[in-house]
């Protein structure tokens, strides 16, 4: 699996995945047909409420769906050679770690209480070696871990590598998933939600390192959340998932400086700012609909301030518009039949060409 | 100082015996193996039921030298006699000391029981484990023929499965742990089902750790405390249906004094003198005390949280 691309060019493509679950006798599209590219050593939020699919795209790049949940079309290439989507258990094991790695929310129940640190780590070497495992390499296992923790912002390494995760503050704990991550030197970090657990002033902590981890190894980070203030932080490139569809993606600047689809707009304007004092908190009425049975037109049409018939009847394509890269949207959409003097011109945004 | 808790100055104990450091390590391993037989003391249980423990153990090695007849000593100018100074817990129909006996009866419970459910353990970890992880027909199979081995009585099985073996002291420890398993089958798979849905073992199939790895590094260590208070509650049981199978002639053979013969010859003359049942049963009883208290201490000193915050509190 010798990786043969150079430095640049595309980690991770997405073609057309589309991801089911299936309960009792019942089949959800979560993933209808998601598209998206990664470049190296880009930082891309993937951002989206509950239930927009973020975490089960997150999940798909490494093939770690729960038991009810299937592939059911698309292509996931890694540096564009190796599908993920279609390895077999053993050369999906060998990549994952490897290759791609990830870390999840809650940093408090990432590490297995029963085991030291450095017990954990060194497994985690051990696991992908492909030898028989003698003392010296343990040894050596050992020393590496101690580095990383180092590498990651530990104070005191050596007396980290001996205590047992309940013996470490929640973000510590982080820190030492984030070295565990980096351990195999992976091309691909998936981080869901891996701040989302740890208070604000940590936080802040937590995202400089990735960013300078980032910056270090050239690491291609694909990080969950549903914070936009911690996408405008770290990220170049974000991309809105609603009810399993890319809405919008493109360049942070350009997506918050200009949104084109009148959800990633409501999104901003549910941030709460210091010019909102007083008032009631800003909300997007109504909720993400049901997966369940088939879906018309665009799903974000129940919930949009500018819906048109037509917005319930048609599919919106994905279309450039604006500064954006792509916007699913028959408001932004040219061959589209919405009717724009009927629509008021959202507040700050240029209308389309 | 990087680590909360757990460290008291001068006292790292705990903490180091990372167990990666070659020849080093050695010492390290020691002081932990004292630690943690230290922590069981510090409860009043945890003392209780290792004397008990200990004392069963050293009776069941010493017992000829400690006993002052031999089990099988015939006095019979001195049949069902009470507790006296020449046998202090009485004799039976035949004269024979109760004292000596239960002492000697000792060895042949623990020599049944002990790898009896050890084996039972084994057994059923590696069902439940397979099952409760992989899941699917692997599971379904594991929990039907479980299930069938449940549906009969535990001494039914033993009897039956006796029957067809015939009786000696290996036979009855393969059925005792044959009619054990089912139990530890069905509480590891409860437990990796549950342990399962931690995101660390999500986290650990992330960094590419395979399922033997998973089950036996991750999941294995964090199923088996509770295991082990199963462990020692199934001892005094698994030394019950010894004695229920010898009482029905189907145990070690006589004239060996296993507590369950003590127990059935004694019903024999329980109202003329009720010192062999009296005392058999109370043998009976202080062993399932000491095994019981000694394995919840024992639990209590193998979980590491739960060790962390005992030693916090000393």
């Amino acid at each position: 699996m010798a990786s043969l691309s150079g430095r640049t060019g595309v980690v991770l493509e997405i073609e057309d995945l589309a991801v089911e679950y299936h309960s009792r006798g019942s089949t959800m599209r979560v993933l209808p047909d998601v598209n998206l590219t990664l470049n190296r050593g880009e930082v891309v939020g993937l951002v989206g409420e509950s239930g927009s699919g973020k975490s089960t795209l997150a999940l798909s790049v490494l093939r770690l769906l729960p038991a009810n949940g299937r592939i059911v079309g698309g292509r996931i290439l890694l540096e564009g050679s190796i599908d993920i989507a279609g390895l077999s258990g053993e050369q999906l094991r060998r990549l994952r770690g490897r290759k791609v790695a990830m870390i999840f929310q809650d940093p408090l129940t990432s590490l297995n209480p029963t085991f030291r640190i450095g017990n954990q780590m060194v497994d985690v070497q051990i696991a992908h070696c492909a030898h028989r495992v003698r003392r010296a390499d343990r040894r050596q296992f050992l020393d590496r871990a101690v580095s990383l923790l180092r590498q990651v912002g530990l104070p005191d390494p050596e007396q980290v590598v001996r205590s047992y995760p309940h013996q470490l503050s929640g973000g510590m704990r982080q820190r030492v998933v984030i070295a565990m991550a980096l351990s195999l030197e992976p091309e691909l970090l998936v981080a869901d939600e891996p701040t989302s657990a740890l208070d604000v002033t940590t936080e802040a902590q937590i995202l400089a390192l990735l960013q300078e981890i980032r910056a270090g190894r050239d690491l291609t980070i694909l990080f969950v959340t549903h914070d936009l203030s911690v996408v405008a932080e770290i990220c170049e490139r974000v991309v809105v998932m609603y009810a399993g569809h890319v809405m919008e993606q493109g360049r942070v600047l350009d997506v918050f400086e200009r949104p084109q689809h009148p959800y990633t707009e409501a999104l901003l304007e549910a941030i709460p700012t210091r010019a909102h004092r007083g008032r009631p908190l800003a909300s997007i009425p109504g909720q993400v609909p049901s997966l369940l049975g088939e879906l018309r037109g665009c799903r974000f049409a129940s919930r949009c301030r500018y819906v048109q018939e037509v917005c319930r009847v048609e599919d919106p394509r994905l279309v450039a518009s604006g500064l954006s890269e792509a916007v699913r949207c028959h408001m932004r959409d040219p061959a589209s039949s919405f009717d724009h003097s009927r629509a008021p011109a959202p507040a700050g945004v240029v209308p389309p060409a | 100082m990087a680590v909360l808790g757990a460290t008291r100055p001068g006292d790292p104990a705990g903490l180091i015996d990372f167990d990666l450091t070659g020849p080093s390590s050695r010492p390290n391993r020691r002081r932990r193996a004292r630690g943690a037989i230290g922590s069981i003391l510090t409860t009043p249980g945890g003392t209780i039921g290792t004397v008990i423990v200990v004392g069963l153990v050293v009776l069941a090695i010493f017992g000829p030298e400690l006993a002052p007849y031999s089990f099988s000593a015939i006095d019979v100018n001195a049949t069902l006699q009470g507790p006296s100074l020449h046998h202090l817990l009485g004799t039976d129909a035949l004269g024979r000391d109760i004292l000596s006996r239960l002492i000697f009866g000792t060895r042949i419970e623990l020599e049944v029981a002990v790898p009896a459910v050890a084996a039972a353990l084994g057994a059923g970890l590696v069902l439940g484990m397979l099952g409760g992880y992989l899941g699917g027909l692997v599971d379904n199979v594991v929990v039907l023929l479980m299930d069938t081995f449940q549906s009969f009585p535990a001494i039914v099985l033993a009897l039956a499965l006796l029957t067809v073996l015939g009786p000696s002291l290996r036979n009855l420890i393969i059925v005792i742990a044959v009619a054990f398993t089912p139990n530890y089958a069905r509480t590891s798979r409860a437990l990796v089902l549950s342990v399962k849905q931690n995101q660390y073992i999500l986290a650990e199939r992330a960094l590419g750790a395979g399922r033997i790895r998973i089950m036996v590094r991750h999941v294995l260590p964090n199923i088996i405390a509770p295991l082990f208070i199963l462990l020692a509650m199934d001892t005094p049981s698994a030394i019950t249906t010894e004695a229920g199978l010898s009482f029905l002639g189907l145990g070690v053979p006589p004239p060996n004094p296993s507590w369950g013969t003590i127990l059935s010859e004694g019903f024999n003359s329980i109202f003329q003198a009720p010192w062999a049942v009296l005392f058999a049963s109370l043998a009976l009883g202080i062993a399932t005390i000491g095994f019981l208290t000694f394995g919840e201490a024992l639990r209590d000193v193998l979980d590491p949280r739960v060790r962390g915050v005992s030693r916090w509190r000393a």
